[in-house]
């Protein structure tokens, strides 16, 4: 390995991947003022897992008494206002309601209930048809059981992710876009960690947070015990015209593995997922069949939906883990997926639902890990306030309206390129532009212009979403290298 | 709280010939009044004009002024009259909200966040267009897909180039416009795709856009699936009736499936029933006008109106 540029930077600690797992590793670390890094092959924080999935923040019933998946859900949850209050980020606690149809439905809904009052859930009940329609009247009259957890909320991941960062940031954590750790070895205390088969850093400690590509990275250093299997998740957006169509988080349990409607922070309704393996060329195609089955299984639960206007469809990827022993053998709990080389090498692999309700909490459990590692004392900071760029939202000249759909200004747009957008959809994940009806075909064009103008880029260099997706033409960008 | 007898939504062709014919019967039947206390015209965008700044296309004022005007033509002889009449322009001033208590919360650059009083409302909106993304696709999530709005604002007013082989999917006035547009940019469009067996749009356009320049029209198809991990590489084409499927590469898809009242921004209390007689809609955000003609003809019975109603509590 060569080490370019003189001096490699050295470390204490250095995180592969920014999306939620990596973000929060990053602030918690950085909280005990180590010296942090945070390395991403994208253009972006939270770009993988963390930009699809179902945006609920669970009460903890799914899993058993005892279990670390379980303990850290239950903290998780109870805390979820406090920890939102500091990054000044909005979440609601809207409740959720497990329903069933069929004997096995029913069955998982006791079941639940059970491990919820074990779990000393509060608030949990069982609700009967009658009283499920009092509290959603939208609800299908076939739902004749319910299981109704208060403590159930939903959040924007992009939001919670942004916001972990940039207090990141704000603690001293550097970040590297455009980073792929491509290599990983130990030399007396230090890792040396390859970028982009040219750059070299060096750490004291590495925590791989890669994702769907966790067991990839893992592999770069020993061979991993866990591997992944992705799973294709699809799924929905709704912009329902009656805003109160839906109030509460619905798990629907059939026979099988039912959706999720979630009605989201920017009140639209999340549907999903459906899943199925993902296709090897083009993981993160939707199928037309996907599409059929979330609309379907969508009137199902809520038949008013019908007649709402669909926003959009989009997948995300489920790193289903497994023991390349044993490949049959998927594992479960939370507890094996978090595995440590014993010489300062922390994965995180195959961690799925409910990462994103303990992205904070395993961000502490990883900190602690790390530092009885390098053997220091924590002195844990508080979580700074999220520095709020109100310059330009504030300001009267900065109040056109870019985004009509979704009441988007070019102060929020200007704010969101200062806090590290550098694409229309880091623009998009920062201040919710092209999330209504027109889906961007107005505002994209005018977030292009004022990318370029701020970040003095041609125009014909800003793009979607990182290298090679271009918003104008690819022939200009040909042209102009 | 300002008060404005007669407050006008939009400044498109619209939006503008309401302004104008309410000023001049506000001149006709109180000649002491100055137009801009009495009319104000809310403009989300820095110039009047909406859709017709980027037709640069002809086809307009054909029954108005019996030539044969392009967008920008037309929009000239009602956007000068306009800016030198007096009535109160507001540009870069969006309406975000219309209250059933007769009030607008406003959004922009010369007010902040404001609301304002009004008596009678114009609302001359226009449309938005249906996105692509509605139609729920199969596929990837590439760049390089544009709504037609969108293309066109970007070719005609930005003078930008968005791609170098489209495919353009929906056959109506706008698909024909855009796809004649890129072959006079230079670019190849593969096909233009129809869900219905048969060409949309006026006999007119069809002719010049897609005869003209030889454009494909693949009827009784749609776009099943998008191809393409960053920039969009191809669409896979469905036939509708023998449920063939044709993989179309192409680096760019502009899709004209539609266009939408814009009426988004009325109180739901007010869309339920009939809309109270102090609202008048006219123009696209009424119905989707064919020619811009019959738009002007519209606004302007709008404006006439709603001075003559406000003047009697004047
Ligand atoms: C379909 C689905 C639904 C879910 N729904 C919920 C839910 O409702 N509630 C809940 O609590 N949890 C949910 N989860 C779980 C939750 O979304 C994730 O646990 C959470 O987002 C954490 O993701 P992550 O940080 O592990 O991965 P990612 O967000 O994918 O981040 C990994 C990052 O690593 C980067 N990377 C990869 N390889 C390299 C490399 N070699 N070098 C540098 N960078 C690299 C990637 O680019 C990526 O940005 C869901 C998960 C899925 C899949
Ligand atoms: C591609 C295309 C080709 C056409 N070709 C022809 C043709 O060949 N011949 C022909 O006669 N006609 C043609 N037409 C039709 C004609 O141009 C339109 O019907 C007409 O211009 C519509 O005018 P409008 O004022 O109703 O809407 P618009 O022009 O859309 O004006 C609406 C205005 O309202 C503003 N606005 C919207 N919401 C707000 C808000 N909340 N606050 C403030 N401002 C707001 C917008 O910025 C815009 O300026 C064509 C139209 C298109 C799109």
């Amino acid at each position: 390995m060569r080490i370019l540029d003189g001096q490699p930077s050295v470390y204490d600690t250095v995180i592969i991947g920014g999306g939620l797992l990596g973000c929060f590793c990053a602030l918690n670390l950085a909280r005990c003022s180590l010296k942090t890094l945070l390395l991403e092959k994208r253009e972006d924080v939270c770009t993988g897992i963390s930009k699809a999935n179902t945006a609920v923040i669970y009460p903890g019933y799914d899993n058993r008494p005892g279990t670390l998946k379980t303990t850290l859900t239950l903290k998780a949850n109870r805390d979820f206002e406090k920890l939102c209050q500091k990054l000044n980020v909005s979440f609601s606690r809207c409740g959720s309601l497990l329903i069933s149809e069929g004997p096995k439905g029913r069955q998982t809904v006791e079941k639940k209930y059970r491990q919820g009052i074990e779990n000393q859930i509060p608030g949990l009940k069982l609700l009967s048809a009658r009283e499920l329609s009092e509290l959603e009247p939208g609800l299908t009259p076939k739902a004749s059981l319910g299981l109704y957890a208060p403590s159930a909320g939903t959040v924007h991941p992009w939001e919670l992710c942004i916001a972990a960062w940039e207090a990141a940031k704000e603690l001293g954590a550097q970040t590297m876009f455009h980073s792929e750790v491509t290599g990983i070895c130990k030399k007396d205390a230090y890792f040396h960690l390859e970028i982009n088969h040219k750059h070299t850093v060096l750490s004291r400690s590495v925590i791989n947070c890669a994702g769907i590509l966790a067991d990839q990275v893992q592999a770069l250093y020993t061979e991993p015990v866990i591997r992944i299997r992705p799973e294709l998740a699809e799924y929905m957006l709704f912009e329902p015209e009656k805003k109160d169509l839906l109030k509460h988080i619905i798990f629907y349990e059939t026979e099988e593995k039912g959706i999720s409607l979630v009605p989201t922070l920017n009140g639209k309704i999340l549907a999903g997922p459906v899943n199925r393996p993902a296709n090897a060329d083009s993981p993160l195609s939707t199928s037309d069949a996907g599409q059929k089955k979330l609309l379907a299984e969508s009137e199902k639960i809520l038949p008013k939906i019908a007649e709402e206007k669909k926003l959009r469809s989009f997948s995300g990827l489920r790193p289903n883990p497994y023991d390349p022993a044993d490949p049959q053998r998927s594992l479960r709990g939370m507890e094996p997926l978090i595995t440590d080389t014993k010489d300062g090498l922390i994965s995180l692999i195959g961690i799925k639902t409910p990462g994103l309700t303990c992205s904070h909490e395993l961000g502490k459990l990883i900190r602690d890990k790390v530092l009885d590692f390098l053997h220091i004392d924590p002195v844990v900071k508080e979580i700074p306030p999220r520095p709020v760029f109100r310059e330009y939202s504030e300001n009267p000249a900065c109040q056109k309206i870019l985004c009509r759909c979704e009441g988007i200004t070019s102060g929020e747009v200007l704010d969101a390129i200062q806090r590290g957008a550098t694409t229309i959809d880091g623009v998009k994940k920062r201040t919710g532009s092209g999330m209504g009806l027109c889906q961007g075909s107005h505002c994209s064009p005018r977030i292009a212009e004022i990318l370029s103008s701020t970040l003095s880029v041609p125009m014909e260099q800003i793009t979607k979403d990182g290298p090679g997706s271009c918003y104008l033409s690819p022939g200009c960008q040909r042209n102009l290298l | 709280m300002n008060h404005i007898p007669v407050l006008i939504i939009g400044g498109g062709a619209a939006g503008m010939a309401a302004a104008l014919a309410a000023a001049k019967r506000l001149s006709e039947l109180k000649p002491d009044i100055n137009p801009g206390e009495y009319i104000t015209l809310l403009e989300r965008e820095s110039a009047p004009g909406g859709v017709l700044r980027q037709c640069i296309h002809h086809g307009f004022g054909l029954t108005r002024f019996s030539s044969d005007l392009t967008g920008v033509e037309y929009m000239r002889r009602f956007s000068e009259p306009f800016l030198t009449s007096g009535i109160r322009f507001r540009p870069d001033t969006s309406a975000l909200h219309i209250f059933p208590d007769r009030t607008v919360s406003v959004s922009g650059l010369h007010t902040g966040r404001a609301r304002l009083a009004f008596d009678h409302l114009i609302l001359a909106s226009g449309c938005y267009e249906r996105s692509f993304w509605s139609l729920t696709p199969a596929g990837t999530r590439p760049s390089g897909i544009y709504a037609a709005g969108e293309a066109q604002y970007l070719i005609n007013c930005c003078h930008k180039s968005i791609g170098e082989q489209a495919v353009v999917l929906g056959s109506g006035d706008m698909g024909q416009i855009l796809a004649r547009r890129m072959v006079l940019e230079g670019k190849k469009v593969l096909a233009v795709i129809e869900k219905n067996p048969v060409c949309g749009g006026l006999r007119k356009n069809q002719q010049e856009c897609l005869e003209k320049y030889q454009i494909p029209v693949l009827l009784s198809s749609t776009v099943l699936a998008v191809h393409g991990e960053s920039r969009i590489t191809g669409v896979t084409v469905q036939n509708l009736q023998t449920q063939e499927d044709t993989f179309l590469p192409c680096d760019t898809l502009i899709s004209a499936v539609g266009l939408i009242p814009e009426q988004r921004i009325l109180d739901r209390s007010l869309t339920k029933d009939r809309l109270p007689e102090w609202i008048s809609l006219c123009g696209n955000c009424h119905h989707v006008h064919k020619i811009v003609d019959s738009v002007t003809l519209q606004a302007e019975e709008a404006g006439r109106e709603a001075v003559e109603k406000t003047l009697k509590d004047y």
